[in-house]
């Protein structure tokens, strides 16, 4: 799975979560902090994100993960 | 002595008639804010309401809701009318529901709608109770909560079997205020106020009954070691289920300032609503904090009128605590230290020195005693020596609702709260809280009991053996890991996660499992959980 298509993968989860997310201000570099991201929508997206790529996550790291580029650099390196 | 023997009700009646129009509450996610009138006039026709139903002084109510103003007016609806209030974990699942209205006997439940998980609300309990869309409100007859009779929906749609509110509302129009006087007159700030569950180290949840005077008692103390007025505005992003959520609220009220309660919580949510309403406290756990300062690192808020608050709930780090002075300018903050069984916040002030706020807990409350002792002799520990912190206060609990073996092993026959926590007490009186005796996890401010999760475990068919432990959290303190030993085959470790996902609400589900073919074990064959501890430690280095 290269970069693009993690990056397509997370969008299409963070728009489920984040219905009012406006996919072309959101840069890969955008705070996921700027999103209406409460706590139960932050773990919804944990589980898809586990689920869709097969690791475990804590909640320590889902608060490293701060931006798309994080994640998809933690995406890349975990999935095996 | 209790120096504030009334009821919460009949504080917030005074405060309602000294000055009505003055704010009591903000909900800036639902955009709702109340009057101290208007909530005492809610108050007074929710507490009419349960007297039209019958409920008779000391009935015990329970209420399912995330934040909202509604909790608020239930809340000081059944303080009026006498009935003790059952605060259930709005994260709970369907099964730890039906669990908890067995326990707490509630003959009514109030149950929030119109909310983000209204669905999985509704479906949890009709899964407890699938007699409820065919039972007449008062006539239900579930045999998994075999006391309770009605279920009201906070809301305005009507569901099949329950009460919508403005129907339950409206049974108060039969009941005169002179009865409810008269009912109001005879409750005491002795009767039950709430029933708080909590995690015990046997797995089985237990309700502390907390009377009506230990929170405005707590409260007090609170307010007075904090300086509060009638002109602050203290946030708090704490779940009202929570005894410190609780507290919080009580102690705004008791200083008829405006409680700004955070309902949908998020770092910016929490840092816009104080910007917004021109905060001057915040009081949480560490990881609302932690999130609070994460949202600095990449916005801007104007936080100036922050000027102090509190953290407890769960182990306060030095750093963050610091943190929140410096970096969200609230020069009076202090770490603090409470238990649900003995007033939640009984440590801490603002004009302790700022070293002492950021190391240790504080010094006790007015009204408060503390002592640490050797866990094994029993004995007093000498000054700043470890061992297992007590407590003894009129904030105390009742004891645990219908539990009274295990209410004689928390509370002794002096009276002192035996709190499982580890501690050190200075010669100047400050404590540290430096670990804890029962095997407890305490994520983001609740406790976990691992046996509860070890035993969902256990009943997974392919697991022969499983061990739960916890992991420092830069976040929520700590978080849950699994040990797995199984009888045969393999399994995914997020299949794992999934079956938990399934039957225990998401705080309590571990966030890493291990497969291993044996744990460490003493010589008589428990298990080493503190080398599990480090082992997790260690793989999850490894993967990371």
């Amino acid at each position: 799975m290269d970069r693009k298509q993690i990056e397509s993968k997370m969008r299409e989860i963070l728009a489920q979560h984040v219905p009012e997310l406006n996919a072309k201000e959101f840069t890969l570099d955008t705070p996921f902090s700027s999103l209406a991201i409460d706590s139960l929508k932050l773990s919804k997206i944990m589980v898809d994100m586990e689920e869709t790529y097969g690791f475990t996550l804590s909640g320590s790291t889902m608060m490293k993960l701060k931006t798309l580029a994080l994640t998809i650099d933690y995406i890349e390196q975990n999935v095996k | 002595m209790n120096e504030y023997p009334q009821t919460i009700a009949w504080h917030l009646t005074a405060l309602a008639k000294q000055d009505p129009s003055a704010t009591a509450a903000i909900f800036p996610g639902a955009g709702v804010s109340l009057t101290y009138g208007q909530l005492n006039e809610r108050a007074q026709t929710v507490a009419k309401a349960l007297c039209a139903m019958g409920l008779r002084r000391g009935e015990h109510v329970a209420i399912w809701s995330p934040n909202s103003s509604h909790y608020l007016e239930v809340l000081f609806g059944c303080s009026a009318a006498g009935n003790a209030l059952a605060a259930i974990n709005s994260n709970c699942l369907a099964h730890e529901l039906g669990i908890f209205l067995k326990q707490s006997d509630a003959t009514v439940l109030f149950i929030a709608t119109g909310h983000s998980r209204e669905a999985e609300y509704l479906d949890a309990i009709r899964v407890v109770c699938p007699e409820l869309p065919e039972a007449l409100p008062g006539e239900l007859a579930a045999k998994a909560a075999p006391r309770l009779k009605t279920v009201v929906s906070l809301g305005a749609e009507k569901i099949p079997g329950m009460l919508a509110w403005q129907e339950f509302l409206a049974l108060g129009d039969t009941v005169a205020d002179l009865e409810l006087t008269a009912r109001d007159a005879a409750i005491t700030g002795d009767d039950i106020l709430l029933l708080l569950f909590t995690s015990g180290t046997t797995g089985v949840s237990k309700l502390a009954m907390i009377h009506q005077s230990c929170y405005m008692t707590d409260a007090h103390y609170l307010l007075t070691s904090h300086k509060m007025t009638a002109s602050d505005v203290i946030c708090t992003p704490l779940p009202l289920f929570h005894a410190w959520g609780l507290i919080v609220l009580l102690t705004s009220v008791a200083a008829g300032a405006t409680a700004l309660i955070i309902d949908q919580f998020s770092g910016r949510n929490m840092l816009a609503a104080m910007e917004k309403y021109r905060a001057t406290f915040v009081f949480g756990v560490p990881s609302m904090l932690v999130a609070a300062i994460a949202e600095l690192d990449c916005c801007q808020y104007d936080i100036s009128t922050l000027r102090g608050g509190a953290m407890a709930g769960a182990p306060c780090p030095p750093h963050l605590v610091q943190a929140v002075l410096e970096r969200m300018g609230a020069s009076e903050f202090c770490a603090a230290y409470g238990s649900t069984e003995a007033a939640i916040c009984i440590t801490g002030s603002y004009d302790d020195p700022a070293d002492k706020r950021i190391m240790t807990v504080g010094r006790p409350l007015p009204g408060v005693n503390l002592k640490v002792i050797d866990p094994q002799t029993g004995e007093l520990a000498p000054s700043g020596v470890q061992g297992e912190l007590c407590i003894n206060s009129a904030m105390n609990m009742k004891g645990y609702y219908n539990m009274p073996e295990e209410t004689a092993r928390t509370i002794d026959a002096e009276g002192w709260v035996h709190s499982g926590d580890l501690a050190c007490i200075d010669k100047d009186g400050f404590c540290t809280i430096t670990g804890r005796s029962k095997d407890i996890i305490i994520r983001g401010g609740e406790n976990i009991a691992p046996i509860e999760i070890e035993q969902l475990l256990y009943a997974h068919s392919q697991v022969k053996d499983a061990a739960v432990v916890g992991i420092p959290s830069d976040y929520y303190g700590e978080e849950p890991v699994a040990f797995v030993i199984l009888k045969q085959g393999s399994i995914k470790p997020l299949e794992l996660k999934s079956y938990c996902r399934k039957h225990i609400a998401y705080q309590k589900v571990p966030v890493h499992y291990f497969l291993v073919d044996e744990f460490p074990r003493t010589g008589s064959g428990k298990v080493q959980k503190f080398k599990l501890r480090d082992l997790a430690l260690s793989l999850i280095k490894d993967q990371l």
